[in-house]
């Protein structure tokens, strides 16, 4: 299966809180702004095109649990752990037992949330449409 | 006949205008009195502190070792400004002949936090010479206006900043740990542990402690001591006992069975659920004590509500006046930094 790569350090040097709303304004380091912006979208092509998608996490001052938290659970929440695992690679060097702890812990309790059709908080008036799996396995759009 | 009767309409309606416009300028006459009655009144001597400034004198010894002092000071000073509606307050140094970052921190918190409700404050030195430089030396400078001439040239290497009020600003933390690294290691570096930390205390902060409180308010200092730096995280919420949202079965067990420090030892080991009650949540004070436990940074000690505990000591200190806040303190040396640089490399 071929990649498509995602480098963090280019998105924020300095990942940040879980949610915009607690960013500086006009920044862009929290979770949600890095799900919302760059993972979603980046996803869904590798989706549609039956690729994986590699993340590269290095280069960056260090990630606080939030961050990977909100990123990657929003991707559970909105495209299943099963095709999270199978589909997402984390490619590192210093941030190991960040992955661990999002494949042993993050992927697990946002798969539960998303089987409970927990509430997702998102930040206010984002305006943004994000892409989801249907139930019949089709990618859908929703606005935020 | 009819000619006078309307000249005498005219001149009784003339008439009664008089009266009401007499009328109206004799009550305004008389409200100014009463008015001016009760300002004099009220500056007599009902309630004049509000314009009367309030000293609040710092104990002799102003640092860790004088903890419960150090925490009453703090207290007393805030309860007081807000009981009695202060607007003005000496903070009164001179006595002081002990200093550390801590009292220092925990003084800009609370003159930060008292600012914000619009109270004006300004202070006095230490007589002791060494604690007056060291007060200067610390950073203070850059947080609080002061008329003692400012080195032309920057000669500390501390850095004091408060980072924001409801936000986390993640640039700051991050330039601030690369500058301070150069310390240990002579250049700028990343050091991924205390980034961390700092970020998950902060972001902690404004989502817990700072969520319903107007007056929003933490600040960050890095004092470089010897061979290490020392790193202090404070803010004046509610503290972390009792913000923490616990489970009824597990409340009424701790009430009758747990000390407040295990408590929060348990805390910081996972047991409690978070705040939002959300299961993937609660994984950021893990992770500070984890950095500590790996060897990442040493010294790790944190004050809040009525205990202080020391990890690396591994005592803990029961406050007889609870401080309303968090206090997180930590060194990092150049044997924490080759720990994990050898964890990357191995």
């Amino acid at each position: 299966m071929d990649n498509i790569r995602i480098n963090i350090s280019e998105f924020t040097e300095n990942p940040g809180p879980r949610y915009i709303k607690q960013d500086q304004e006009g920044h862009r380091s929290s979770g949600e702004a890095f799900y919302i912006y760059k993972l979603n979208n980046a996803f869904s092509q590798a989706l549609r095109e039956d690729k994986r998608l590699v993340l590269y996490l290095d280069g960056v001052s260090g990630y606080p649990s939030s961050f990977l938290d909100e990123a990657i659970g929003e991707l559970v929440y909105d495209f299943t752990a099963k095709e999270v695992k199978d589909r997402l690679l984390f490619e590192t060097s210093m941030y190991k037992r960040r992955v661990s702890q999002v494949m042993e812990q993050t992927l697990p309790q946002w798969e539960v949330r998303r089987m409970n059709n927990d509430h997702v908080v998102h930040s206010q008036n984002l305006n943004v449409d994000i892409n989801y799996l249907g139930p019949s396995g089709e990618l859908k759009s929703r606005r935020l | 006949m009819i000619k006078h009767r309307l000249t005498h309409i005219r001149f009784v309606q003339k008439s009664n205008m008089r009266k009401i416009r007499r009328r109206k300028r004799v009550k305004i006459r008389l409200n100014k009195r009463r008015r001016r009655k009760s300002m004099t009144k009220r500056k007599k001597g009902l309630n004049t502190s509000y314009i009367q400034p309030y000293e609040a004198i710092a104990p002799r010894v102003f640092s860790i070792k004088n903890i419960d002092g150090l925490v009453k000071f703090v207290q007393d000073t805030e309860r007081y400004c807000r009981i009695n509606r202060i607007r003005i307050l000496k903070v009164n140094l001179e006595n002081v002949v002990k200093i550390d970052m801590y009292a220092i921190s925990l003084l800009l918190s609370m003159l930060n936090k008292l600012s914000s409700r619009n109270i004006n404050y300004w202070g006095t030195y230490p007589n002791d010479r060494e604690c007056k430089q060291y007060i200067m030396n610390s950073g203070f400078l850059n947080i609080v206006q002061t008329n003692v001439k400012k080195p032309a040239v920057k000669k500390t290497k501390n850095q004091i900043f408060m980072i924001g009020k409801d936000r986390v600003d993640t640039d700051k933390i991050g330039r601030s740990v690369r500058e301070s690294m150069q310390h240990i290691l002579g250049r700028e570096a990343i050091y991924s542990p205390v980034y961390d930390n700092m970020c998950e205390i902060s972001v902690n902060s404004v989502e817990y402690a700072n969520e319903y409180d107007k007056e929003k308010n933490w600040l960050v200092s890095i004092s470089v001591e010897e061979d290490c730096l020392h790193f202090i995280l404070s803010d004046t919420g509610q503290g972390i006992l009792r913000t923490l949202r616990k489970k009824k079965i597990e409340k009424l067990g701790d009430v009758l069975l747990k000390a407040d420090a295990d408590i929060i030892k348990d805390v910081f080991l996972g047991k409690y659920q978070s705040a939002t009650g959300e299961i993937n949540r609660h994984k950021g004070l893990p992770m500070v004590y984890e950095s500590f436990t790996d060897g990442y940074v040493s010294n790790f000690q944190i004050l809040t509500n009525k205990v202080m505990i020391d990890f690396e000591k591994n005592f803990a200190i029961p406050l007889k006046k609870e401080f309303n806040g968090v206090l997180y303190s930590w060194t990092v040396s150049l044997d924490n930094y080759n720990k994990w640089r050898n964890l990357l490399d191995g």
